[in-house]
């Protein structure tokens, strides 16, 4: 067996190779995924709100956001439940609950405008 | 504007989806309106009925809901048109409503028509229909061997689907190990195995090397239990017979006089109705001497799309249909090739192989991409 | 002649002109007069055989600038 092969025979070699191991079954499926990855592709780069929402994802301040959601859900299981009204003044006179309810409160004017 | 596309087959479907992309615009701002009447929620991949017929396809692959195949900005109605008022730009439907539009798109496309030839319905297989190709493959599978003829009528839907089902039938009857028990004979209307002569040339020898007997120029008149006879004055014995029917265009168009045998005329460049200067028909509707395939109507939506796009954005059209088409050839024996011409180009197809048979088992799946307007 | 059907074939490959005839002469009435116009060059000898061998009838054949004409009588 010689070891110089042409690019040619190297082409021919992988086309037979693949033809052999393919089955129609195989090609209908990647036939399959290829038109459902399009179809997919298709929507999500037409879409505004999911391209809006890719390029928010690159910004430090997403990364934060989702950092801060993270942390506060996994606090929240952590933390004592105060109860009463005595228990809320406490809890309002918190700045950190203070800026979240200014932060709600931007959102809310936001989305009225 | 308000752009009116009657039918969701393949062309209406490429069609709308084409252009509400080009008038993404106009649409959001409401200056423009695409409206779309069908006869049916579903969308069928017709071709597919082939390999059902062979057992090579299951039914349920078949179809998608109409309504995921299109781009959301499209007013979809199940509610066909019944009467056309083109005078006053308008339509009644199914239902009763009457439509107007500024431009009307017709893409009703054909039905197979063995009613046409007497005898023909009642002692042939077909393959144009669900039913119809669910019942050759029960036929089939119950066939022990004899002799089974293939006969095409005139005009047909897909040009090539004589030979892929002759092709078919050997690689079928092979699996099932009762090939040499097996006479094949093709007929078909014009004087060559094809209408494309490269196409004839290349199926004539292959025919030899299978032992597949032809007789050309035979145009079927009367078919009869066993005997199938033609207009030339010949005839061939069966024990199973296999056709691709005549096909006409739909009742709707014929009902309306748009068209002789429901086909309507159409300027072959621009695609308008001939003497409607706001009426556009595509696909298998038109009376145009091209094939009546999936991949004429594709192109002829691309350059509609392109041309009512540019006349609602710039009040002129920009481009003509060149009569491109191109039809893939499944070769049996798991190799296929293709056929590609325009009105200037003849084809050239080249020998089978086993590649362009994947390209075609792929495509068989990816055809949703297309209808949606992407690939 | 005004109405004759006019079936223009010309630079078609696939049905091709001897096929779109068939069609339209099987969509005419009995003693209908059809006009094909074809580009291809086997029309010349196809159209001719197929419309003696069922039994129809060339009413005139003639070129002009190389697009063939040939005028067939539906007969039966």
């Amino acid at each position: 067996m010689s070891s110089e092969i042409s690019v040619q025979q190297q082409v021919d070699r992988f086309m037979q190779g693949a033809g052999d191991a393919l089955t129609d079954d195989t090609v209908a499926r990647l036939g399959f995924m290829i038109n459902e990855l399009l179809i997919i592709a298709d929507r999500i780069t037409r879409n505004k709100n999911i391209m809006k929402l890719l390029e928010m994802s690159e910004s430090k301040d997403f990364a934060k956001v989702l950092d801060a959601l993270g942390n506060a859900v996994e606090s929240q299981k952590n933390a004592p439940k105060s109860s009463g009204i005595g228990g809320m003044l406490k809890v309002m006179g918190d700045p950190n609950v203070q800026n979240s309810l200014r932060l709600l409160g931007s959102i809310n004017k936001e989305l009225n405008k | 504007m308000h752009i009116l596309v009657v039918g969701g087959g393949m062309g209406g479907t490429i069609l709308a989806n084409n252009l509400a992309r080009r008038l993404s615009g106009e649409l959001e701002q409401g200056s423009s309106k695409i409206t779309m009447l069908s006869a049916t929620d579903k969308h069928m991949y017709q071709p597919g009925l082939l390999y059902v017929a062979v057992g090579k396809m299951s039914t349920t692959e078949l179809y998608r809901d109409q309504k995921s195949l299109l781009e959301p900005s499209i007013d979809f109605h199940v509610d066909p048109v019944e009467k056309f008022d083109m005078d006053n730009n308008s339509v009644t439907t199914k239902s009763g409503k009457k439509i107007s539009y500024d431009i009307l798109c017709i893409a009703t496309g054909s039905r197979g028509n063995a009613a046409g030839i007497p005898g023909l319905a009642e002692n042939a297989c077909q393959f144009y229909t669900e039913a119809d190709a669910l019942a050759m493959y029960k036929k089939l599978q119950k066939f022990e061997g004899g002799k089974v003829v293939v006969a095409t009528g005139v005009p047909h839907k897909c040009p090539m689907s004589p030979l892929e089902i002759t092709f078919f039938l050997v690689d079928y009857f092979k699996k099932r190990g009762i090939w040499d028990k097996v006479d094949l004979h093709y007929t078909y209307p014009i004087g060559r195995v094809h209408s494309l002569e490269p196409v004839a040339n290349w199926a004539a020898p292959e025919f030899d090397k299978l032992g597949i007997t032809y007789e050309t120029l035979f145009n079927m008149k009367e078919v009869v239990p066993g005997k199938v006879i033609s207009e030339e004055d010949s005839s061939a014995e069966f024990d199973l017979l296999v056709t691709v029917p005549p096909h006409k265009g739909q009742q709707v168009i014929e009902d309306n006089e748009l068209g002789a045998g429901g086909f309507i005329p159409t300027d072959k460049k621009k695609l308008n109705m001939e003497g409607r200067e706001n009426v556009f028909v595509l696909g298998d509707t038109t009376n145009l001497p091209i094939s009546k395939a999936g991949s004429t109507a594709h192109f002829e939506a691309e350059a509609l799309g392109e041309n009512i796009a540019a006349l609602v954005q710039q009040g002129e059209p920009v481009r003509e249909y060149d009569g491109k088409v191109f039809c893939f050839i499944e070769a049996g024996d798991g190799k296929a090739t293709y056929a590609m011409f325009d009105y200037n180009n003849p084809p050239n197809p080249q020998a089978p192989t086993s590649g362009l048979h994947w390209f075609k088992t792929a495509y068989n799946r990816m055809y949703w991409a297309s209808a949606r307007g992407i690939i | 002649m005004s109405d004759r059907i006019l079936v223009d074939a010309k630079n078609t490959f696939c049905p091709g002109p001897l096929m779109e005839l068939i069609s339209n002469m099987k969509m005419a009435d009995v003693g209908a007069e059809l006009e094909l116009l074809s580009t291809d060059e086997g029309s010349a000898a196809d159209i001719p055989e197929w419309v003696n061998k069922v039994g129809h009838e060339i009413i005139e054949s003639f070129k002009e600038d190389d697009v063939l004409h040939i005028i067939v009588k539906k007969v039966k």
